[in-house]
C-alpha cells in the first residue's frame, strides 16, 4: 500500500485506538464505582462524566474512525486503485476530528452530562451535540467516497463482480446513510434549537422515536467490518476457502434491509406507542437473526473447509486441527462464542412482553458488551493485526503477544457480562453510580459486581495490551512484498446479477420497509399532540 | 461440489434458521395472544405542566387505592429524584394498575422479581397491569438515568397478604420507606 | 505464521486469473509469503484436488456444530420464557 493512503488509514485508527483506550480505562472505572468497594473520586458527577464520555468514544468515535480508516484501506487494496479525492478524505478526517475534540472537552468539563443516547428533555452544551454532528458529516464524506469509489471502479470493469469486502463496505456506507438519518433529524430539529435556547420545550415522543430509527441500525454499522472479516480474512487466515461468496453477498444486503425497521423494539417499555407498531416491529426484529445465523453456517463451513485440508476428520475432529494460534483465526473463534452469548440475550430482549423483564437492567448492558464490546471489537482487533503490517511494511516479530492480548479481552469481556446478565435478570438497573448495599434485598449483588470489577480490569489491561502492541510488536524486519489479500471463495463468481453487485434495488425496499415500519409511529407525534416537556438543562 | 450444490446445502441450513426463529416467534404470538401478555402501551397524553394543580396525579390521589370493582390502581408520580410515594402497598393476587408519569424529564421504573417495567415521560401516562402472586417486599428502582440524582432514586412496593390489607374508608392505604 | 497472506489484491479477479491457471496444472500457484519471521509457521497452499477432496465431506460438521449452536440457543430462550418470563407474572 502507497504510503500517502498508509498514512490516511493509520491517522484514522489511532483516533479510533486512542478514544478506545480512554473509554475503555473509564469502564473499568466505573466498574469499581458501583461494586462495593471505593473508587477515587466517587461521585455522581464523575461517574456520570465518565458514563457519558464512555459512550461517546466506544459508540461513536471508535467505530465510525475505525470504519473509516478500514473502508478506505479495502477501497484501496480490493479495488487496486486509488481513493477517489484523498483531498476530501483528509478533509472529512479533520472534521471528524475537531468534532471529536470538541464534544470530548464539553463532555470532561461537566458540560454535557446526559450520557451518548441525549435524553431530552435532558440537555448539555450545544458544543457536544455540535461536535457529534461533525464526526457524522465526517462520516458522510467517507460514505460518498466509498459509493464513488465502487461506481468508478464498476464503470471499469462492467460485468465484473464487486470484490465481497469493497461490497460489504459500500452496503455499510449505504447503511450508514440510512441509519443517521434518525438522529440528525432528533438533533438538527430538536435537541441543538432546545440546547441554543432557541427552544423551551421539546416532545420527548417523537425524539425517542426518531433515536429509535438509528439506535438499531447504528449496531450493524459497528458490525458490519467484523463480518468483513469473517467472509474475506479469516477463511484465508484458517488456510481454507470462503464456502460461498453469494452467501455473503445476501448477508450484507440484508443487513441493509433488516437492521433499519426494527429500531422501536428499543421502545417496547415505551408509553407513545401503541402495542401494534411494538408487535410489527418484533416480527421484523426476528429477520434481523437471519443474516447471522446464515453467517455463522457458511463462516464455519469454510473453516470446516481449512481444517479437513490440514487433515482434520470426523464431526468434528477438523475444529482441533485449525490454525488457532494464528490472531485472525483465534479472534473469529472466540468472537462466535461471545455472538452466541449476546445473540441468545438479544433473542431475550427481543421477545415482546419478555423484555419487560429485562429492559434497561444490566440484562441488556451486558447484550451489547458482547455483541459489540466483544465480538465486534475482537475482530477490529484481529483487522487491525491483519492489516498493519501492510500499512507499514514491518510484519510482528512475534504473534504471541497479539494472540495473549486476544484471550484477554475474551476473559475479560465473559468474565464481566456474566454477573451483568444475572443480575439485570434480577432487577439491577442500568446507568447507576452506586448501590447501597445495605438494602437486605440486594445485598447478595455484591460479590457478583467483584466479579464484574474483574471482568472490567482485564478489558482494561488488554485494552492497552492492545495499543503496546500495535506499537512496539509490528517492528520485524521492513519488507517491500507486502501486499493485503482476501479470502477466495471455493467458487469465485464470474458474473453476477446486478441485485447481488449493486445496492439500487435494496435502496427501494428499504424505503418501502422504513415507510411501513416508521411512517406512522413518526406521523402520530403530529396527530396526538402530545403536550411537550420543558427543557431541563443537565 | 459445485456452486449450485453449496447453495443446497445453504438453502437447507437456511429452513433450520427459519425452524427456529419460527418456534421463537410462534411462542411469542400465541402466548401473547391467550395470555394478554403486553409491554405496555397505553398511548394516552397529560400536560406535565400542569400535573400537580389538577387533574389524577395531585399530591392526595397518589399511592394505591381499591376500586369499587375490587382491582387496585397505583399511581406513582416520578420526578427529579424521587418517586412519589416512595411506598406503595397492595394485596396479592389481585389485578394492579400501575399508573405514571413524569413533571420533568424521562424515568423508567421496574419492580424486582416481577415483569413490572415501564418508561416514564413527561406528556404521557404510562400504565402497566400486572397481579402479584406472592407477598413480599420489592425494590423500585429508577432504570433511566434522569440527572446526578438518578442512582438515588429508589422506592418500593409492598405486597401484602390479602388479610393484611386493611384500606381506610375511602379505599386507599399507605405505607412507609423502610430504609 | 501468515498475519500477512499475500495472494492477490482482488479476489474476484485473482480468480478469474486463478481458475485459468488451476484448470492447467491443477493446483494453486500463488505466491506463499509470511508476515512472521519462522517459515514453518507459513500457510500451506489450497490444492484443487485436495479442495475437492475435503468437498465431499464439508459441510457435514459445520452443519452439525451450527445445528447443536442454534438448538441450545432455543432451548436457553425457551427455558427462559416459561422458567422465569411467565411464572414472573402477567404484564400488560
Amino acid at each position: 500500500m502507497n504510503s500517502p493512503t498508509s498514512r490516511l488509514v493509520r491517522a484514522h485508527l489511532w483516533v479510533a485506538f486512542a478514544a478506545f483506550a480512554v473509554a475503555a480505562l473509564m469502564g473499568a472505572a466505573q466498574m469499581l464505582v458501583r461494586s462495593e468497594l471505593t473508587a477515587p473520586a466517587e461521585r455522581p458527577e464523575t461517574y456520570f462524566i465518565s458514563v457519558t464520555a464512555h459512550g461517546t468514544l466506544m459508540a461513536y468515535v471508535l467505530p465510525t474512525l475505525f470504519i473509516m480508516g478500514f473502508g478506505y484501506f479495502v477501497a484501496v487494496t480490493a479495488l487496486n486503485r486509488e481513493l477517489p479525492s484523498m483531498k476530501a478524505a483528509w478533509i472529512a478526517y479533520w472534521i471528524a476530528v475537531v468534532g471529536i475534540a470538541m464534544a470530548a472537552v464539553t463532555v470532561f468539563l461537566g458540560k454535557a452530562t446526559v450520557l451518548y443516547t441525549f435524553y431530552p428533555p435532558l440537555t448539555g452544551s450545544v458544543f457536544y451535540y455540535l461536535g457529534l454532528v461533525l464526526v457524522v458529516v465526517g462520516s458522510w464524506i467517507w460514505c460518498v467516497q466509498m459509493l464513488l469509489a465502487m461506481r468508478n471502479w464498476k464503470r471499469e470493469h462492467p460485468g465484473v463482480p464487486v470484490p465481497l469486502a469493497m461490497f460489504a463496505t459500500v452496503a455499510n456506507a449505504v447503511l450508514w446513510l440510512w441509519t443517521t438519518v434518525g438522529v440528525a433529524a432528533e438533533l438538527l430539529f430538536q435537541v441543538i434549537p432546545a440546547a441554543l435556547g432557541w427552544k423551551q420545550t421539546i416532545d420527548v415522543g417523537l425524539s425517542r422515536t426518531l433515536f429509535s430509527w438509528t439506535l438499531h441500525a447504528i449496531v450493524y454499522f459497528w458490525l458490519i467490518p467484523a463480518y468483513i472479516a469473517f467472509y474475506t480474512m479469516l477463511p484465508q487466515a484458517a488456510g481454507g476457502r470462503l464456502y460461498s461468496d453469494t452467501m455473503g453477498r445476501l448477508a450484507f444486503i440484508l443487513f441493509l434491509l433488516y437492521s433499519l425497521p426494527v429500531g422501536m423494539h428499543h421502545l417496547f417499555m415505551d408509553p407513545e406507542h401503541g402495542s401494534g407498531f411494538k408487535f410489527l416491529q418484533m416480527m421484523l426484529t426476528s429477520l434481523v437473526t437471519v443474516p447471522t445465523l446464515l453467517t455463522i453456517f457458511t463462516i464455519t463451513a469454510s473453516l470446516e473447509i481449512a481444517g479437513r485440508l490440514r487433515g482434520g476428520t470426523g464431526l468434528f475432529g477438523w475444529i482441533k486441527k485449525l490454525p488457532w494460534d494464528r490472531p485472525m483465526v483465534l479472534a473469529g473463534g472466540l468472537a462466535f462464542v461471545m455472538l452466541g452469548f449476546g445473540g441468545f440475550g438479544g433473542l431475550i430482549n427481543m421477545s415482546y412482553g419478555m423484555n419487560a423483564m429485562v429492559h434497561n437492567t444490566s440484562w441488556v448492558t451486558a447484550h451489547f458488551h458482547l455483541i459489540f464490546g466483544g465480538s465486534v471489537v475482537i475482530m477490529y482487533f484481529a483487522i487491525a493485526y491483519e492489516i498493519w503490517p501492510k500499512l507499514t511494511g514491518r510484519p510482528a516479530w512475534s504473534v504471541r503477544p497479539l494472540r495473549y492480548q486476544i484471550w484477554l479481552w475474551f476473559i475479560g469481556t465473559m468474565t464481566m457480562t456474566l454477573p451483568w446478565h444475572l443480575l439485570g435478570l434480577f432487577g439491577q438497573p442500568r446507568r447507576v453510580s452506586t448501590f447501597d448495599y445495605s438494602f437486605p434485598q440486594i445485598a447478595w449483588w455484591g460479590p457478583w459486581t467483584m466479579m464484574s470489577v474483574a471482568g472490567g480490569a482485564i478489558m482494561f489491561l488488554s485494552a492497552f495490551y492492545f495499543v503496546w502492541n500495535l506499537a512496539k510488536v509490528f517492528r520485524g524486519e521492513p519488507r517491500t512484498d507486502i501486499h493485503m489479500t482476501y479470502a477466495l471463495a471455493v467458487h469465485p463468481p464470474h458474473r453476477l446479477p446486478a441485485a447481488l453487485n449493486g445496492f439500487a434495488l435494496w435502496n427501494w425496499l428499504v424505503l418501502f420497509l422504513m415507510v411501513i415500519a416508521y411512517a406512522y409511529p413518526i406521523l402520530q407525534f403530529f396527530i396526538i399532540d402530545a403536550p411537550p416537556a420543558m427543557i431541563h438543562r443537565a | 461440489m459445485n456452486e449450485q450444490e453449496i447453495l443446497r446445502t445453504e438453502l437447507r441450513w437456511a429452513l433450520i434458521v427459519a425452524g427456529a426463529v419460527g418456534i421463537i416467534v410462534a411462542v411469542i404470538v400465541v402466548s401473547s395472544a391467550a395470555m394478554v401478555l403486553h409491554p405496555p402501551s397505553n398511548v394516552e397524553t397529560i400536560d406535565p405542566t400542569t400535573l400537580h394543580l389538577e387533574g389524577e396525579f395531585v399530591e392526595n390521589n397518589l399511592g394505591s387505592v381499591e376500586n369499587p370493582d375490587g382491582t387496585i390502581t397505583a399511581r406513582i408520580l416520578a420526578t427529579q429524584f424521587m418517586f412519589v410515594p416512595r411506598c406503595v402497598v397492595v394485596p396479592a393476587g389481585r389485578r394492579v394498575t400501575f399508573r405514571l408519569t413524569s413533571p420533568d424529564v424521562i424515568h423508567g421504573m421496574l419492580i424486582d422479581g416481577t415483569n413490572v417495567n415501564t418508561m416514564v415521560m413527561p406528556g404521557y401516562v404510562a400504565q402497566v397491569n400486572t397481579t402479584f402472586p406472592e407477598p413480599g417486599d420489592r425494590f423500585v428502582p429508577c432504570h433511566e438515568y434522569c440527572g446526578l440524582g438518578h442512582g438515588g432514586m429508589w422506592s418500593m412496593i409492598r405486597v401484602v397478604p390479602e388479610s393484611e390489607w386493611k384500606p381506610d374508608a375511602d379505599g386507599r392505604m399507605s405505607c412507609e420507606f423502610p430504609y | 505464521m501468515r498475519i500477512c497472506g499475500l495472494r492477490r489484491e482482488s479476489a474476484s479477479i485473482a480468480a478469474l486469473e486463478w481458475d485459468e491457471r488451476n484448470s492447467e496444472n491443477g493446483m494453486s500457484t500463488y505466491p506463499e509469503p509470511s508476515a512472521a519471521a519462522r517459515p514453518q509457521d507459513v500457510a500451506d497452499d489450497v490444492r484443487e484436488d485436495d479442495l475437492q477432496h475435503v468437498l465431499q465431506v464439508v459441510p457435514r460438521g459445520a452443519f452439525a456444530l451450527c445445528a447443536i449452536a442454534v438448538a441450545l440457543l432455543i432451548i436457553f430462550w425457551l427455558t427462559i420464557y416459561f422458567g422465569i418470563f411467565l411464572p414472573r407474572g402477567p404484564v400488560s
